[in-house]
């Protein structure tokens, strides 16, 4: 499971082309527990099927902060290079954040599942956003959240998909 | 017995293509009018070159895969890809040809020894693009490719397709209006636009016909004049040569 930032070309999100930002894919570690995946479906539309539905994510280590988990905190290269796996002082070390309100233009921000190799190799890349925000379980040292499967996946080597014939 | 002979006494009428000597009656097309006419108007749309906004860079040209043109909806294992445009069925209208249907005289022969096509009435139907994009831009540069692929020929507004598996017949779209949804969806990377489209078309069939030679026949025809009771016959010279 990653945390995965991206940036368009252009002023705003969906405006040129989208590119993973250096630095900008985190693995969460260790792997979190994610439950509920049966509640993904694949829903039937004109267009074809669509995977929809969420999963509940838990045992989040505590060493990545809600700012991290909700996208706010961008990385860049040198600290994805230090900190992942998180240390204890990675905390403390989060780079500058643009806004504590929103992801600011043309940043885009996604969680990403993956099987964990056991299976289909490479396997394929699951998209989500948080539905509910992360919040830290009473009962353990832990963070929990809803996550929902958003269009559309990459393709299993990381490139984008799409529909497109390009026209020379 | 052929089909003619199993229902010649349940219809009221003579039987189109009841010919003499008897012919096998011409198979009906597998598919019909409609299907045939959006067939043509997605590989249509397939050649259309669409414009994407790629700032900095100059727009990025693009075409939509024809296999992710859809004239219905698919079975369950067709995955949506992005974009997709999936045509969805409307009102239909049935126009008839007046009191009668008459054959395409041009077309004897054409598509068959001893037949012609039948045209029979007129198929109208408001069908809708349903437009499946990712990003409002590609949605926007999808809308409007679509809208500029409508109007391609200067005689008359719309678009005009030749249905080469369908008697050549000619089928008509005009775009009456579009719709861009947002709903949650949207924020989800699937955005929509759906383009009411009017299509008409010609539903036809292939039938037998036999042509009358007007070699030796004599055309007679009587003129009687108030005061002149005396009729005018034959026509010299003749009408028919």
């Amino acid at each position: 499971m990653s945390l995965v930032w991206t940036k368009w070309t252009g002023h705003e999100r969906g405006q040129g082309t989208e590119r993973e930002i250096p630095g900008g894919r985190i693995e969460i570690l260790p792997t979190p527990q994610v439950t509920n995946l049966d509640a993904g479906i694949y829903s039937l539309m004109s267009g074809g099927a669509i995977p929809v539905g969420s999963v509940r994510v838990k045992r989040i280590s505590t060493l990545y902060t809600m700012d991290q988990l909700v996208g706010l905190a961008i990385p860049t290269d040198e600290f994805t290079e230090e900190n992942n796996p998180p240390r204890r002082s990675s905390a403390r070390e989060q780079p500058p954040k643009p806004s504590v309100t929103d992801l600011p233009q043309p940043f885009d921000f996604h969680w990403e599942i993956r099987e964990d190799g056991r299976g289909d190799d490479p396997s394929p890349r699951w998209r989500f956003r948080l539905l509910s925000w992360p919040w830290r379980h009473a009962g353990g040292v832990e963070w929990q959240a809803m996550l929902e499967r958003v269009s559309d996946d990459d393709a299993r080597d990381g490139s984008p998909t799409s529909g497109f014939d390009p026209v020379p | 017995m052929g089909l003619l002979d199993s229902i010649r006494k349940m219809v009221a009428g003579t039987l189109w293509g009841d010919v003499t000597p008897a012919l096998p009656v011409p198979a009906p097309l597998p598919l019909d009018a409609r299907l045939q006419a959006i067939a043509a108007l997605l590989d249509y749309v397939a050649k259309i070159e669409f414009s994407v906004d790629n700032s900095p860079a100059p727009p990025r040209r693009f075409r939509i895969r024809r296999q992710n043109l859809l004239d219905e909806w698919p079975d369950d294992m067709k995955d949506m890809v992005f974009p997709t445009i999936a045509v969805e069925p409307g009102d239909v209208a049935i126009i008839a040809r007046g009191l009668t249907n008459s054959i395409d005289e041009s077309t004897i022969d054409q598509f068959g020894l001893g037949t012609a096509v039948l045209p029979l009435h007129e198929h109208q139907e408001r069908i809708v693009l349903h437009v499946w994009a990712t990003t409002r831009y590609q949605r926007a540069a999808i809308v409007a490719g679509l809208e500029g692929a409508f109007d391609p020929d200067e005689e008359m507004s719309g678009v005009r397709l030749v249905l080469p598996n369908y008697f050549g017949q000619v089928a008509r779209f005009t775009l009456e209006g579009n719709q861009r949804v947002d709903d949650p969806d949207s924020a989800r990377r699937r955005r929509t636009a759906r383009l009411i489209v009017r299509m008409e078309v010609d539903v036809c069939r292939l039938v037998n016909v036999e042509e009358l030679p007007p070699e030796g026949a004599t055309t007679e025809i009587e003129v009687v004049t108030k005061g002149d009771p005396t009729p005018v016959t034959p026509l010299d010279p003749p009408l028919v040569p």
